[in-house]
């Protein structure tokens, strides 16, 4: 496994962790989350939890991951289909580019 | 004494709040009448005048509900796009000529039946707002700004082609926004502007209740299984794993069914597609919803629940449901039938579940019912 995607598969574990803090560890329930999780068709998210996700991402990531203009940038269509695998690309980018 | 037009859907959880506001100005001696679609004449009481719009958009409409059948923006934008927009502009006619014949003081409008609203405003008339779901309970997040803008702007055209001005939100009327919960229902996400009135679940007349077999209800603890209508179609694996999780307890489950949907019922279930529920409630311990309304009237039973949201503001209910204590989450698409048993027993077992559904009793109760309703409307008139 690659150093990248090493990162990406530790990104994938946190946001994981924090996604099951936000909608509740029952709701997640047995199913595993995995890169083509899609947040609202799978994990039936909406505003009030993505912007809590959000405020963990920003806990965690600090200044170089900024979720919530990444976010508000999406049209709706995007945001339909945005999968936790888009979310972790997007953390993984803002790192190297850090 | 003045006369009120209610304009609403062709969906009976609309239809059923404004029945109950209309035999209370009735009692009052004001006149009231419906309009809406013509299919909608049969969730109406004998008593009531309604003025019938024909279209040939009804049978598009109820194949386009289905599509709404999804959490948050999948749902919301098949909702609006393909419901409540075409509504708008294609029941505009049928309503200002209810209006030519009732003659009305005012109108009281369904949030999805927008046509209303522009009708009011066309003819100058005072109009207030029926909200019967839950879109209104939570703030606008800021977060989404071309989710708000992509909906204004929708909304912006069904104005314009109604020769209106533009206002951001021509659902909802600056007056009155009639909510059929209580304040403390929806909790303190929400600051609600002064004519929002929460006036509690409005328990009209039900029209010809379903058959039960009373006499086959065990005298064990009881819980009322429903997802409702939309989901017709969806439910087959759900219903399933309510039956593996539920068909060993010592329980009564009353299952309501879809026709649609086959199912191996256990023998301590009691299946039918249809229930006279206001009935039921009262003996029940539990229920087991999409959440929706039925979730309020089930605290305004005093009962807990445990909520599995499918579609649109069923989330939103759900979620003012388990922040007010009262219930239990699990998950529609991927609750297993371990989760499914664990969260019914839950709510049965642990008192603090039923203690809280009570203090939302108490609320809803308080809230002041079909009264408070026809204090408010009779309040749009000019004094």
């Amino acid at each position: 496994m690659s150093t990248i995607e090493q990162n990406k598969a530790e990104i994938l574990a946190t946001l994981s962790e924090m996604i099951k803090e936000v909608i509740g560890e029952d709701w997640v329930s047995e199913t595993p989350i995995t890169m083509d999780t899609s947040f609202v068709s799978d994990l039936e998210v909406e505003s009030i939890e993505l912007v809590a996700l959000s405020e963990k991402i920003q806990a965690k990531y600090g200044e170089t991951v900024d979720f919530p203009s990444w976010l508000s940038g999406m049209e709706l269509e995007q945001i339909i289909a945005l999968t936790v695998g888009q979310l972790v690309d997007y953390i993984a980018k803002c790192q190297s580019s850090r | 004494m003045s006369r009120f037009l209610f304009v609403v859907p062709p969906f009976l959880s609309h239809i059923q709040p404004t029945v109950a506001i209309g035999a209370e100005l009735g009692r009052r001696g004001h006149e009231v009448a419906w309009t809406g679609y013509a299919e909608l004449a049969p969730a109406l009481p004998g008593w009531a005048r309604f003025y019938p719009i024909e279209s040939s958009l009804v049978a598009v409409l109820r194949e386009r509900a289905r599509l709404t059948a999804r959490a948050w923006l999948g749902g919301m934008k098949a909702l609006f796009e393909g419901v409540i927009a075409p509504m708008a502009a294609d029941m505009l006619a049928g309503v200002e000529r209810a209006i030519a014949s009732f003659q009305p003081d005012a109108l009281i409008v369904d949030q999805q039946t927008i046509a209303g609203a522009l009708a009011a405003r066309r003819q100058g008339l005072p109009w207030g707002t029926s909200a019967p779901t839950a879109m209104l309970f939570e703030p606008v997040t800021p977060e989404f700004p071309k989710v708000e803008e992509w909906l204004t702007g929708l909304l912006a055209q069904v104005q314009r082609d109604a020769g209106l001005p533009v206002v951001p939100w021509p659902d909802r009327s600056d007056a009155l926004v009639l909510l059929y919960v209580s304040r403390e229902f929806v909790g303190s996400a929400l600051v609600p502007p002064a004519h929002y009135r929460f006036v509690g679940p409005l328990f009209g007349e039900r029209l010809a209740p379903p058959q039960f077999p009373w006499e086959a209800l065990a005298s064990k603890r009881r819980v009322f299984v429903s997802l409702g209508s939309v989901v017709a179609g969806r439910g087959g694996g759900f219903f399933a794993k309510v039956a593996e999780a539920l068909g060993d307890e010592d329980l009564q489950v009353i299952l309501q069914l879809p026709q649609d949907i086959e199912l191996a019922a256990p023998a301590n279930f009691i299946v039918r597609p249809w229930v006279p529920l206001l009935d039921l409630y009262p003996k029940l311990d539990a229920v087991l919803t999409h959440a929706g309304s039925t979730v309020v009237e089930t605290l305004a039973f005093g009962l807990p629940a445990v909520v599995a949201p499918v579609a649109g503001d069923q989330f939103i209910f759900a979620r003012a449901a388990v922040n007010s204590g009262a219930a239990r989450r699990i998950s529609f698409t991927r609750a297993s039938a371990g989760e499914i048993r664990e969260a019914v027993m839950a709510v049965l077992d642990d008192p603090r579940y039923r203690i809280a559904a009570q203090a939302m009793q108490r609320s809803l109760a308080a809230a002041g019912g079909a009264p408070a309703a026809a204090d408010a409307v009779l309040a749009l008139l000019p004094q």
